[in-house]
């Protein structure tokens, strides 16, 4: 009840029905106000002129035989008739004959004053004057066409107004308790229709909150609205209701299917697993000690994935097996392709060592019984350690690059087919000579297939020019760059295909000499330590005893310099860094150390050799060294850091 | 850096063998200052041992050169190797020295 009361709906429809009462009130009263008044005063003009006719008619006699008091005693008669407030009758000089005012006569007729007043109507007899004195309707009536005097009747307008006040009051009681009764109406109306209203609110607002494990209790509090109510409040409630019990229904589904997605999802990570720990980690210390680097890197789209690399190294015969795979489609059919030929791959290589042979025997057994028709790709390379020779096959895939320094091309097609298609297909293979500071980088269509927001491919134009940027580069490093590349390419894309990537780098066998790096601190001591090192730098790039001396002599004038000049105001952990590089026959040298500014090149005078014994200045000799021995010398303060740099062609 | 003395007659010969570099030549110089200190006015220096010189070995060279000429003192350095003598070369210190091929061309030389 409470609620109905304070229910919108109940207030606005309230004000609605006040405003309407009051307008229809007032319509009302003013009409039937307005009605009731001019009939009451035709009635009151009629009877007016009656008696004023009747007084004039009868009193001709009367005045003429002077007989005042009968007249008097005729209009006294007449004022008992209801409504009438005065009458009085005047002589032909407008003096009083008799009257029934009490207590006394009104002042303007003793004095004969003219008053203003409105003639309110037309009478239908043309004697009569009909006027609209104070209060009251003043009717004059001639006696004997004005001949004896002038009858004059008042009646009382104040009666008639007093009659119209009491209608107007019956009329609002009247529409008063019909108002009443439509207010009960409404409100009965209206808890009707906003009950449910308020029990729905209710109801959703516990929905919102529901865990949908059962139905709420609330349910029943709606059962009779649903069962009585046949509009459309009923059927929003059978509605929600429905949303309720389909609402319970989906999540007890999606729990079930929740359940089933991990169990699958566990199993498809152990699968993963399984397939990732099919591929090679083992190192490859024959590969190194050759001077070859090698590098491979995975990641499938799914958990399971179709591509596959896989690699080992043939002690015997010397020679380096590394084999890229591309099962066509994805996910478990394609994973499970791929175990089959990476099995058969590692079965067939242990008897066979050319690679056409080995995919003659591995896409002979594939071809048998494939009926998913599934196929794979792959490149198969055999490197002789004692030649450099790669002896390589593709496939069906796409051509690996060879990078060397000075481009980045594509390995020659071999005209294979992918594995899995043609049984009696034979391989062809091709072979090339591997010179220092050559790779081969073989990669699956998982990266230049690789899409951007806007759906563009990564390309091959982006992969070779990644490559001819990283063509100096180990192995390792270019296949980390190039994934980086496309993960960024493709950023807030799903990985479209799985990704592969293998590579085999030929290293000159002095580059592990070409650049030297080392730190000292600030000790005299660590001179020795800086001549060692730079002998061991020199004797490896075979660089000349007497070179290398006049270089060392340059280090350690400059070093010592730092050692015996800076820190003195020593605020880091004295550290002295010694970059050392050996390229087309320039040996060039960074010493970096953390003292306060100096540079030794400008902080000491240059020592005039053609000075005499006695006038020699011991300092600034070093430095004389360094300028002459160095094609270059070079001083620079940057990132708080003194950094000398020299270099000497040799 | 190793230093080794042999007499002939009153000429004191000093034999380097090694490197005479920041961290070495200060044990020279000691050794020499004592050399002087103690009369030694004739040196032959012997440096057919000496692998490496740095501008600290080459202050040592001149210090005992401007410490013997007031004494009238003579210094010779005997049996340098061509990139050691490069060094002098380079550092504008040969024509304050006087050098001979080997020990006996120097012992000669002395009066």
């Amino acid at each position: 009840m409470e609620k109905v009361k304070k229910s919108k709906l109940f207030k606005k429809t309230l004000v609605i029905i006040i405003g309407l009462f009051a307008l229809i009130s007032v319509v009302t009263c003013f009409f039937s106000g307005t009605i009731l008044y001019k009939y009451l005063t035709d009635e009151y003009i009629s009877k007016g002129t009656t008696i004023a006719k009747t007084i004039a008619e009868t009193s001709v006699e009367i005045i003429l035989n002077h007989d005042h008091s009968t007249i008097q005693s005729t209009i006294d008669q007449f004022l008992e008739i209801d409504g009438v407030s005065y009458l009085y009758v005047l002589d032909t000089n407008n003096e009083i004959i008799s009257h029934t005012f009490t207590p006394y006569v009104p002042n303007r007729l003793i004095n004969k004053t003219k008053i203003e007043s409105t003639i309110i109507k037309k009478p239908v007899d043309s004697q009569i004057t009909i006027r609209r004195i104070d209060n009251s309707i003043d009717i004059e009536h001639p006696i004997l066409l004005g001949k004896l005097g002038i009858v004059h009747v008042g009646m009382n307008l104040s009666i008639i107004i007093e009659q119209i006040k009491k209608e107007i009051l019956r009329l609002v009681g009247i529409i008063f308790i019909i108002f009443l009764f439509s207010v009960y109406i409404a409100f009965l109306l209206i808890k009707n229709i906003s009950k449910p209203l308020i029990d729905l609110t209710n109801y959703s607002k516990l929905l919102a909150n529901h865990d949908f494990q059962k139905p709420l209790d609330f349910q029943d509090k709606l059962a009779s609205t649903i069962k009585n109510q046949k509009d459309e409040i009923g059927t929003l409630a059978s509605a929600f209701v429905k949303l309720e019990m389909t609402l319970i229904d989906y999540i007890e589904n999606l729990k079930e299917k929740t359940k089933t997605n991990q169990k699958i999802q566990s199993e498809l990570n152990i699968a993963s697993d399984i397939q990732m720990s099919m591929l090679p980690i083992a190192s490859l210390p024959g590969l190194k000690k050759n001077n070859y680097s090698f590098a491979s890197f995975i990641k499938p789209a799914k958990e399971v994935g179709g591509d596959f690399y896989d690699y080992y190294f043939d002690q015997d015969n010397q020679k380096f097996h590394f084999i890229l795979g591309d099962v066509s489609g994805k996910g478990v059919p394609a994973a499970l392709f791929m175990a089959i030929t990476l099995t058969l791959i590692r079965t067939a290589n242990k008897t066979e060592s050319s690679p056409s042979e080995i995919l003659n025997f591995v896409n002979n057994l594939v071809c048998e019984d494939n009926e998913a028709t599934l196929f794979v790709t792959v490149y198969y390379g055999v490197l002789d350690i004692k030649t450099n020779k790669l002896t390589y096959v593709l496939a069906g895939h796409n051509p690996p690059y060879h990078i060397t320094k000075k481009e980045v091309i594509p390995l020659d097609l071999t005209e294979g087919m992918a594995l899995g298609i043609d049984e009696t297909f034979k391989y062809k293979e091709k072979t090339i000579q591997l010179n220092d500071d050559s790779q081969i980088f073989i990669f699956t269509d998982g990266i230049t297939e690789a899409h951007n927001k806007n759906g563009k491919l990564y390309g091959d134009e982006k992969l070779e020019s990644h490559l001819k940027e990283l063509s100096i580069k180990q192995p390792k490093t270019i296949i980390d760059t190039v994934y980086n590349s496309v993960e960024k390419f493709a950023k807030g894309r799903t990985q479209f295909d799985d990704i592969t990537m293998i590579s085999l780098k030929k290293m000159d066998p002095l580059s592990k000499f070409r650049t030297m790096k080392f730190d000292l601190s600030n000790n005299k001591r660590e001179i020795t330590k800086l001549q060692q090192k730079c002998e061991l730098f020199f004797e490896k790039n075979e660089i000349s005893n007497n070179q290398s001396m006049k270089y060392i002599i340059v280090l350690e004038e400059i070093v010592s310099n730092i050692i015996l000049y800076g820190f003195t105001e020593i605020q880091n952990v004295p550290k002295i860094s010694i970059k050392l590089t050996f390229k087309n026959k320039k040996i060039e040298t960074w010493i970096t150390d953390n003292s306060h500014p100096f540079n030794p090149f400008k902080d000491f005078e240059v020592e005039d050799i053609d000075l005499p014994l006695d006038e020699k200045n011991i300092g600034g000799l070093g430095i004389h060294l360094v300028k002459t021995i160095m094609d270059h010398y070079e001083y620079s303060f940057k990132d708080d850091k003194n950094i000398i740099y020299i270099s000497k062609s040799i | 850096m190793e230093i080794s003395y042999s007499k002939q007659k009153d000429i004191l010969i000093i034999n380097l063998n090694g490197n005479l570099d920041t961290v070495t030549s200060h044990l020279l110089q000691e050794k020499i200052e004592k050399i002087i200190g103690e009369g030694e006015l004739k040196l032959i220096i012997h440096c057919a041992q000496l692998n490496y010189i740095s501008s600290s070995g080459l202050r040592v060279f001149l210090m005992t050169l401007k410490r013997l000429k007031p004494l009238k003192g003579q210094l010779i350095l005997a049996s340098m190797k061509d990139s050691i003598k490069e060094i002098f070369n380079i550092s504008g210190f040969s024509p304050l020295f006087k050098f001979s091929l080997d020990i006996q061309s120097g012992l000669n030389s002395f009066n």
